[in-house]
């Protein structure tokens, strides 16, 4: 199923599509709970089979979340990548440590993750740290900047790539931790340490789809030097293992709370030490500060912290431990190690101006395109995408594919699903179909069905039937009979012939066995008003006639 | 050939705007928005089309009562009609000042209330129409020329 693809020093197993979130589609059952989950309506389901579209996608896993088959898989760096290099860096973000429960120290874990294969391991925290201070040092040197967003959190520099592109400019330019990180680790370290750069690759550790990039993701935003990204999931159980026994002889935390607050949303935003800050965390709670932000409502604000994943990093997709749980741990890590950070604020300072905070590429914007280039056939595509959702039911079933009805309209018109694939819509063609071409009921038919013989006037069998009437006094047949009826009585004088022409009526039924007069046969033959003849009375001859609809 | 900007716009859809839904405040102004930003206007001008009808759907739901947003466009032009059966506005020049407002002591607490509503509305349209009386509601015909 998956197969090994190299990006350059990015050695990673991709499965079908390149794809980093992909749907197996033996597994898949077609069910609407991914559909339902993904914000971005980046999923349709075609031929039983649910298929994620890589240009809506951010990654943010929550349709991996939702699944209820295992159909929908993260791709994840597996661990044994790390032995194929002698110097292998781990950089594990700092949500790591609320994984194992409160009696595990943050330096035990990084401890443990050395005894992985790894030949250093840095303390994220610390780095967090530091980016904080290089976040807040950016914001008071850009007072403009009103306001900046944290890049820490992929998916929603993807969101703002793909839907918000006018709030491009807030995102400020310090490069996320793991990417400093492994800027750092490559550029300095390992040149202290005379590493060849062959040998040497950074492994981020994290609990995040977003986080995992495949040779055919879309480059909203380059992650260079992290050469893998292991997830939570995967390093989990060794990293168990490797807890056992450890001696704790060398202490490689440097972080304090500070940076152990990154692991939950509002750990930036309290490190981060401007005027008005905010946090916010939830995907659809995320398009909604954005949306306020598009509309200029949040004008004093100075910093946002945005994180797709409920609470924060250690609610992502890939986290083992209780999110809620994971967060108390948080919790008293941070009263333990306090949230003075023992940074170097000047040294930062230093590095911001030797620009190596600085983003190497841009982050490339990715509107979705408009509905047509042409401006004019765009607005029209727009009207037809109205109309036709105004046609369909509103129910937001996924019968038909798509997460909603507006996204199936919009399908529709882009020529990328067709109408008949709501069954509702194809119902609503038969049934007006039905409507414009009535079934017409002749008197042969009506005659036919019942049984009832032609005495006379055959040449009008072929009159259509459009109800009846049941009298036997002319001048009511006179005053209330439609036209097109069929009359039923039981005169058999010829005066009935007159009545029939005059009121037009489809033709005359003699009841309760009448047959018609001589000349009465004669002059319905002459006018061609057929009169038909049965044994029965007006009262079942009616119910019969009403039993076929007339 | 007509100009560009003499194009009648095409009528593309009516919302509804709930009187008092503070709850709800601001979600027509961001329907708006998304059917603009699917057609692909853009951001420049959905920033003045979400300001314009933002301010407008707000003095809607808070003194007009309740009313409609219907929005027409054309590839050089974004016409929003807003109306509403509400009180009218007595005064439109003072109304027009920055920093009038008749926000009720609720609506302050909210944050309603700068008295920068219709000045916002004018700062951001290209053409604006304002049709008002007391008793007889009050039509607003926002219109953003698209450069």
């Amino acid at each position: 199923m998956g197969q090994w693809i190299w990006l350059g020093t990015f050695a990673t197993m991709v499965g079908g599509g390149g794809h980093p979130v992909w749907i197996d589609p033996d597994k898949c059952y077609g069910c609407v709970l991914c559909l339902r989950a993904c914000s971005m309506k980046a999923i349709r389901i075609h031929r039983g089979v649910a298929h994620i579209l890589p240009e809506r996608c951010v990654q943010c896993g929550d349709c991996f979340r939702v699944c209820p088959h295992g159909a929908i898989r993260c791709h994840t760096t597996p661990l044994a990548e790390v032995a194929r290099y002698k110097h292998a860096v781990a950089a594990a973000s700092p949500t790591l440590f609320s994984q194992f429960g409160y009696k595990v120290t943050p330096n035990q874990v990084l401890l443990a993750l050395r005894r992985l294969g790894f030949d250093q391991v840095v303390d994220m925290g610390w780095l967090c740290e530091m980016n904080s201070a290089a976040m807040e040092e950016h914001l008071l040197r850009h007072p403009e900047l009103r306001p900046g967003i944290s890049p820490s959190c992929p998916a929603v520099v993807r969101l703002i790539a793909n839907r918000y592109p006018s709030l491009l400019k807030n995102i400020l330019p310090v490069l996320p931790p793991r990417v400093f990180a492994a800027k750092v680790i490559k550029e300095r370290m390992a040149q202290r340490l005379g590493w060849p750069p062959e040998e040497v690759a950074v492994f981020h550790i994290a609990p995040c789809a977003a986080k995992m990039a495949g040779p055919q993701d879309p480059v909203v935003m380059d992650q260079p030097h992290v050469d893998g990204v292991i997830s939570f999931s995967e390093i989990y159980g060794p990293l168990l293992g490797a807890l056992q026994g450890l001696e704790e002889k060398t202490t490689l935390q440097k972080c304090s709370g500070a940076g152990i607050a990154w692991a939950m949303s509002g750990g930036q935003a309290a490190a981060v030490n401007v005027e008005h800050t905010l946090d916010v965390a939830g995907f659809q709670e995320v398009v909604n500060i954005l949306e306020m932000l598009e509309a200029g409502r949040l004008g004093d604000l100075r910093f946002l912290e945005a994180h797709v994943c409920p609470d924060g990093c250690l609610g992502g997709p890939l986290v083992v431990e209780n999110r809620y749980r994971a967060k108390s741990v948080t919790l008293r890590q941070i009263r333990r190690y306090g949230v003075l950070s023992r940074i170097n604020r000047q040294r930062v300072r230093k590095m911001m101006d030797e620009r190596l905070f600085d983003w190497e590429g841009g982050i490339t914007p990715r509107p979705l395109p408009p509905l047509d280039p042409d401006p004019r056939q765009a607005i029209l595509k727009m009207k037809a995408i109205q109309a036709l959702t105004a046609l369909l039911p509103g129910g937001e079933c996924g019968i038909c594919g798509a997460p909603d009805c507006h996204t199936f309209a919009s399908d529709v018109i882009l020529g990328q699903a067709r109408e008949q694939d709501c069954p509702f819509m194809k119902n609503r063609a038969r049934a007006l179909r039905a409507r414009e071409e009535p079934s017409m009921t002749t008197v042969r038919e009506i005659a036919e069905q019942l049984g009832l013989e032609v005495a006379a006037g055959g040449a009008g069998l072929d009159r259509a039937v459009a109800g009846g009437y049941a009298s036997d006094l002319l001048s009511d047949v006179m005053a209330n009979a439609k036209a097109g009826s069929l009359w039923l009585t039981i005169q058999a004088h010829q005066n009935v012939v007159a009545v029939a022409v005059l009121k037009e009526l489809a033709a005359v039924v003699l009841v309760g066995g009448r047959r018609p007069a001589e000349d009465t046969a004669a002059k319905a033959e002459a006018e061609g008003v057929p009169i038909l003849v049965s044994d029965q009375g007006a009262f079942e001859l009616a119910g019969r006639l009403h039993d076929l609809g007339i | 050939m007509t100009p560009a900007q003499d194009q009648e716009p095409e009528f593309l859809h009516a919302f509804t705007i709930a009187a008092h839904d503070f709850a709800g405040a601001g979600q027509v102004s961001i329907a708006v928005k998304n059917l603009l930003k699917e057609v692909g206007f853009s951001a420049q001008c959905l920033r003045r089309v979400a300001i314009v009808a933002f301010e407008a759907e707000m003095n809607v739901v808070m003194y007009g009562g309740g009313g409609g947003m219907s929005v027409y466009l054309s590839p050089a032009l974004v016409r929003l009609v807003v109306e509403d059966q509400g009180p009218g506005i007595p005064d439109l020049d003072l109304a027009m000042q920055e920093g009038w407002s008749t926000a009720t002591p609720e609506m302050r607490e909210m944050g309603f209330g700068a008295g920068m509503g219709l000045p916002n509305i004018k700062r951001n349209s290209d053409r604006l129409a304002i049709h008002t009386s007391p008793g007889r509601g009050t039509k607003l015909v926002a219109e953003i020329i698209l450069t």
